[in-house]
């Protein structure tokens, strides 16, 4: 496995994630003050990190008697499909677009008659939901691949340091961020990562190898792309 | 109740075909070891990708 195959996504899908906890956040501090947004992302984080850390390692010891793989990719190919539907459905036009600058004003609005508890329990629940899915992705990664650990927790690492930038840069909402692309990719890789784990898990043998991942990533983008198009077409036509 | 769905939800997305697909494709790759192991895996990749047409052309949530 090519250690930055597993940076990239572990870099996108975390990114994906961190612009919706930003966003909550931003929406938080802007209505109720950075420190009330600040102080409910900190108690997230730290409640964060007491859980990887009480769960981390427990699956990292699995992950080296049993194989993993059977577990987590299966899941993977289970947030994968449910990622790259939605992306197409968007795509598409039947669902609408994830617009974070209307998570942003509905929160905005949400929060202006509300007191600051609310604010921080806003702050809290964004950071702390959307870092669970962070931790998930990297923390599956890790255990499956120990080896490849320190890939996966740098794209995640890097993902952090450009969204906060990007945040601190933009100081408004994310939503220049083309995030329906994002996902599309994370989808696809997410699945393919996947497909390619739980058939190493069950014994299979893959044709070409580690290399199977790639024809893997092309034959879902292809059919990603077939089913895109007719459904585009009708929706155009309706 | 409503945790076990939100499990759920968060899991698949909402989706009732992927896991039925996925738990598909898992059984039909145990359950076909006598064959060529290239053969079990175009076997387990071909339902893998029904499952996601099938979860594609689901109701969108």
């Amino acid at each position: 496995m090519n250690g930055w195959v597993l940076a990239g996504t572990t870099f996108l899908a975390s990114a994906v994630e961190m612009v919706e906890a930003a966003t909550i956040v931003m929406a938080v501090g802007f209505t109720q003050g950075w420190r009330t947004a600040l102080s409910g992302a900190a108690w997230a984080l730290a409640a964060l990190v007491a859980i990887v850390a009480l769960f981390g390692p427990l699956l990292a010891t699995h992950a080296a008697v049993a194989r993993l793989e059977v577990v987590v990719g299966p899941l993977l190919v289970l947030f994968g499909i449910a990622w790259l539907r939605k992306a197409i459905w968007r795509a598409a036009g039947r669902k609408a677009m994830h617009d974070e600058g209307a998570i942003f004003a509905r929160e905005s609005a949400a929060l202006a008659t509300r007191d600051r508890r609310v604010g921080f329990a806003t702050s809290f629940q964004g950071v702390l939901i959307e870092g669970l899915e962070v931790a998930v992705i990297v923390v599956t990664f890790a255990a499956t691949r120990p080896r490849e650990i320190a890939y996966s927790v740098g794209g995640a690492l890097a993902a952090a340091i450009v969204v906060l930038g990007l945040a601190l840069a933009l100081r408004a909402p994310l939503s220049r961020v083309p995030e329906n692309a994002m996902k599309t990719v994370v989808g696809l890789m997410l699945l393919s990562l996947g497909t390619f784990w739980t058939g190493e898990g069950l014994g299979l043998s893959w044709w070409a190898g580690d290399a199977t991942l790639f024809w893997l990533i092309a034959a879902y983008a292809i059919l990603a792309v077939l089913l895109f198009v007719p459904m585009r077409l009708r929706r155009a036509r309706a | 109740m409503k945790a076990l769905r939100e499990v759920y939800e968060f899991i698949t997305g909402g989706s009732i075909a992927a896991p039925i697909g996925l738990f598909c494709a898992i059984v039909a790759a145990l359950l076909t070891a006598p064959l060529p192991p290239g053969a079990r895996a175009a076997l387990f990749l071909a339902i893998l990708l029904l499952t996601f047409v099938a979860a594609t052309f689901e109701r969108v949530t």
